[in-house]
């Protein structure tokens, strides 16, 4: 029979890379018995012997407290493999010890591998293996798993270490614990069916911890119950002695062994501040954390508002120019130009779905930005931050995390309220979460404030965010007053990963998942939508005009906005198409955009360019996508309030025109005004329908409407008062 | 009594609370915080919390969060804060 290999290891030590370098391609997959958590288990030969080797999952320790850590501690101790393989991640020796030193108390045969020690050199960590070796009587070995490095040696120090007893550790924990873990120990020999299952000084160890699978499985042998008695009288008997209870006193005993072993293998105990923290100190503190968290947002807004506008020009060029020409060419090929299908795929398809496409240069700067604030760290610093400011004002902690989430999409968002405690918290959350601004709506954002606020553009979009974290916070802290009473906060610990570069690979990664995320959206939602849409704008419901041949005013579409308007107009934008297009963007946020240039689009009947040459067509693209990249370059320093050349593009777009013709008619030549209130409620207003889907899974049918029915108020309000209060201060 | 210190310091925390906070509450290293937390989650005291069980069955499929239901590790829009949050386990109390 094969002797049988556990490879143990903290969460991200390198285990699984080693265990793939170990077994190579002979793998199997399965789930440990019981559990869903999957089994990895696979063979490597070395010397005519071969080994069956098995992959526990990751855990810090063996006191089982997860159920990954209950498989392991389960596996070893039922199993008791031949060898243990150990991984230890060099850049952090304290963490893996623990777990070192654990299986090493237990009595099994051990290899560590000493992995990622590149890391650790780069960090300055000057690791002696043969300290570790004395001290634990095992073989150490440095690996690189990730390159394969160090595996051949690994797979000899196995072979080796079969010719080798087992030699368990002692750690001294003390005149206190090791009395009672003599007299412990004493019991368990003294009961056979006990003494058998692993090592007495083990057993007793694990029982004095509190380990719960130990207990349930002594519960059920012969004299077991005589044991776990004896163990809670040795618990109580230590923290009467010491005054701490006897997990703790354990965990501080074996915390200083661990230290100073460490502190021998690396000549320096090393908890010396590093940069990363003295940014953290910086980035999290109390009175700059906050103010540079609005600085890094506006950076981001204004890099992808400012620095993206001659891609988003370029976008909308192709797709009204060459594109729209292209496909009546193809129309009339088939037969089918100047008719009723031309129309819907011109003012329906082209127009809906094209006018969202011109928003991706948009949303691929933002991802870009958030991929790059996610992958240094800073994410969860400005997660911090927020949660200090809000739980000043009741709002429960942990709710940061959904909110921080929403400014990607409101849906996940809701989910990832699932990770607050009580269910007060989670519904409190839930109802602020949908305030946080999510990227749908930015196109929206961009549309407007390029038509009535050219030369602010990035800092209303900037305000449209801050805005929807002060209503959330508003409401919360309302509703924390009110409905929903302040329970007492659960202590929990943040750990932050550290400030680093960005890894350019996961950046691309990101950005290419959330663009083509949002490109699907177009080529799936949009493009459903749109074609909904150009079909109720083509029904007549009044007048005289046929199916595709009748005034957009007469369309069922038509007429429904019309109904809805009366609702709006003391908001400034109370005109038909307006209305319009914030109803179809319950389906979407982007479907409000889309809309907008359907509904202009078939009121303007703009006729498409006269067809020029494919290959001119393709050479025209080309160059303009030259021109767009040059432009972005010399839009960088605008970034920083640098404007070397004037970049501002005097003439608007034909939807550009339309929506600034709209607006200002809808508010009697207040557009500014009116396009700010619009933003205000797009912002506010039920996010889409599918956040209003997941906040009924989550909450129930009730708080789904009180949310719908809140959010439409608010919005309502919110618009109201920036058009009214606006218009009665002068700014009109 | 160095973990002792810190899990009390834990414990008398209103709400989430990060390692630099910690590490100034009781005027010690960030570094060594991490070493002190690894050690508690090692011991049990500490775990990674675990977020309330999915109530939805039936959700559509993953890769866009617009008319779909996809769960928060099913969504690329998902912002990975990349926080792990360490509760207080009461092991045998």
């Amino acid at each position: 029979m094969s002797p049988v290999v556990a490879v143990a290891g903290c969460p991200n030590a390198g285990k699984t890379s080693l265990f793939n370098q170990l077994t190579g391609a002979k793998q199997k997959v399965g789930n440990w018995p019981g559990q869903t958590v999957e089994q990895y288990s696979g063979k490597f030969s070395i010397d005519d012997t071969s080994f069956e080797v098995v992959d526990l999952p990751g855990t810090y320790g063996l006191v089982a407290v997860s159920a990954e850590e209950a498989i392991a501690a389960t596996y070893l101790a039922e199993e008791q493999p031949d060898v243990v393989v150990t991984v230890v991640d060099s850049s952090n020796l304290t963490g893996s010890l623990h777990l070192v030193a654990q299986i090493a108390e237990a009595g099994h045969r051990q290899v560590v591998a000493l992995n990622m020690v590149d890391v650790a050199e780069r960090r300055g960590i000057d690791i002696d293996e043969s300290v570790l070796e004395d001290w634990l009587g095992v073989e150490v070995v440095r690996t690189l798993a990730r390159r394969g490095q160090g595996i051949e040696e690994l797979k000899q120090a196995i072979a080796r270490s079969l010719d080798r007893p087992a030699q368990p550790l002692v750690i001294d924990y003390g005149p206190v614990v090791e009395r009672h873990i003599g007299g412990l120990v004493e019991s368990i020999v003294a009961t056979s069916e006990v003494a058998g299952l692993t090592l007495p000084r083990w057993t007793a160890l694990q029982l004095l911890a509190g380990d719960t699978v130990l207990r349930g499985k002594l519960a059920g042998v012969p004299g077991g119950r005589h044991i776990l008695a004896a163990a809670a009288a040795d618990r109580d008997g230590v923290a009467a002695e010491t005054s701490v209870e006897c997990e703790m006193e354990l965990a501080e005993h074996r915390f200083s062994w661990i230290t100073e072993l460490v502190n021998e293998m690396t000549g320096t105990y090393t908890v010396a501040t590093i940069w990363s923290d003295r940014v953290d100190r910086v980035l999290t503190h109390r009175y700059l954390g906050i103010p540079v968290f609005l600085v890094v947002m506006w950076v981001v807004l204004r890099v992808t508002a400012d620095v993206t506008a001659p891609y988003l020009d370029w976008v909308d060029a192709v797709i009204s120019g060459p594109v729209s020409r292209w496909t009546v060419s193809l129309l009339a090929l088939v037969g089918l130009d100047d008719g009723w299908v031309e129309s819907l795929f011109v003012d329906g398809v082209l127009a809906g779905v094209g006018g969202v496409l011109v928003f991706v240069p948009v949303l691929f700067a933002l991802y870009l930005m958030l991929a790059l604030l996610e992958d240094t760290g800073y994410m969860s610093r400005a997660a911090a931050v927020m949660d200090r400011a809000m739980r000043a004002v009741g709002i429960p902690g942990k709710a940061f995390l959904p909110m921080m989430v929403g400014f990607g999409c409101t849906v996940p968002a809701i989910y990832a309220t699932r990770m607050l405690d009580s269910s007060r918290d989670r519904l409190l959350t839930g109802l602020i979460t949908p305030f946080m601004s999510c990227g749908a709506r930015l196109p929206v954002y961009v549309l407007l404030a390029t038509v009535f606020f050219a030369d602010t553009k990035s800092m209303v979009v900037f305000a449209m965010y801050v805005l929807g974290i002060a209503v959330a916070v508003l409401i919360g802290f309302l509703l924390s007053r009110t409905a929903l009473h302040e329970e007492d906060p659960s202590p929990f610990v943040m750990v932050m990963p550290e400030f680093r570069m960005p890894n350019l690979r996961t950046v691309w990664i990101l950005v290419r998942q959330r663009t083509g995320s949002f490109i699907k959206g177009a080529g799936t939602t949009i493009l459903v939508a749109s074609i909904v849409v150009w079909f109720l704008l083509a029904i007549p419901l009044t007048g005289d005009g046929g199916f595709a041949d009748t005034d957009v005013e007469d369309s069922a579409f038509g007429l429904v906005s019309k109904g809805v308007a009366p609702a709006l107009d003391p908001l400034g934008f109370g005109e038909w198409e307006q209305s319009g297009s914030l109803l179809s963007g319950f389906v979407a946020k982007e479907v409000v955009v889309s809309t907008m240039a359907q509904l202009y689009a078939v009121e303007a009947t703009a006729e498409v360019e006269a067809a020029s040459g494919f290959v001119e067509d393709l050479a025209e693209i080309g160059s303009s996508f030259v021109q767009a990249g040059a432009d972005t370059l010399r839009a960088i320093p605008r970034v920083i309030g640098l404007d070397f050349v004037d970049l501002t593009d005097e003439t608007d777009t034909a939807l550009q025109t339309a929506v600034r013709t709209s607006f200002d008619e809808s508010s009697g030549g207040s557009g500014q005004l009116a396009a700010l209130g619009f933003m205000v409620f797009v912002l506010l207003y039920t996010p889409c329908v599918a956040a209003v889907g997941a906040f009924r899974q989550e909450f129930g049918t009730k708080w789904m409407w009180i949310s719908v029915t809140g959010q439409f108020v608010v919005a309502w309000f919110g618009a109201f008062l920036v058009y009214q209060g606006g218009s009665l201060l002068g700014f009109g | 009594m160095r973990l002792t210190s810190l899990l009390n310091a834990i414990e008398e925390s209103s709400g989430p609370v990060t390692g630099i906070d910690l590490a100034l509450r009781l005027g010690i290293a960030p570094g060594e915080v991490a070493a002190m937390l690894d050690a508690l989650r090692a011991s049990g005291h500490l775990a990674p919390e675990i977020a309330a069980p999915e109530p939805m069955s039936n959700c559509g499929s993953a890769g866009s969060c617009s008319m779909t239901c996809p769960g928060p590790g099913e969504c690329s829009l998902v912002i990975d804060l990349n926080v792990t949050g360490l509760e207080i386990r009461g092991l045998s109390r």
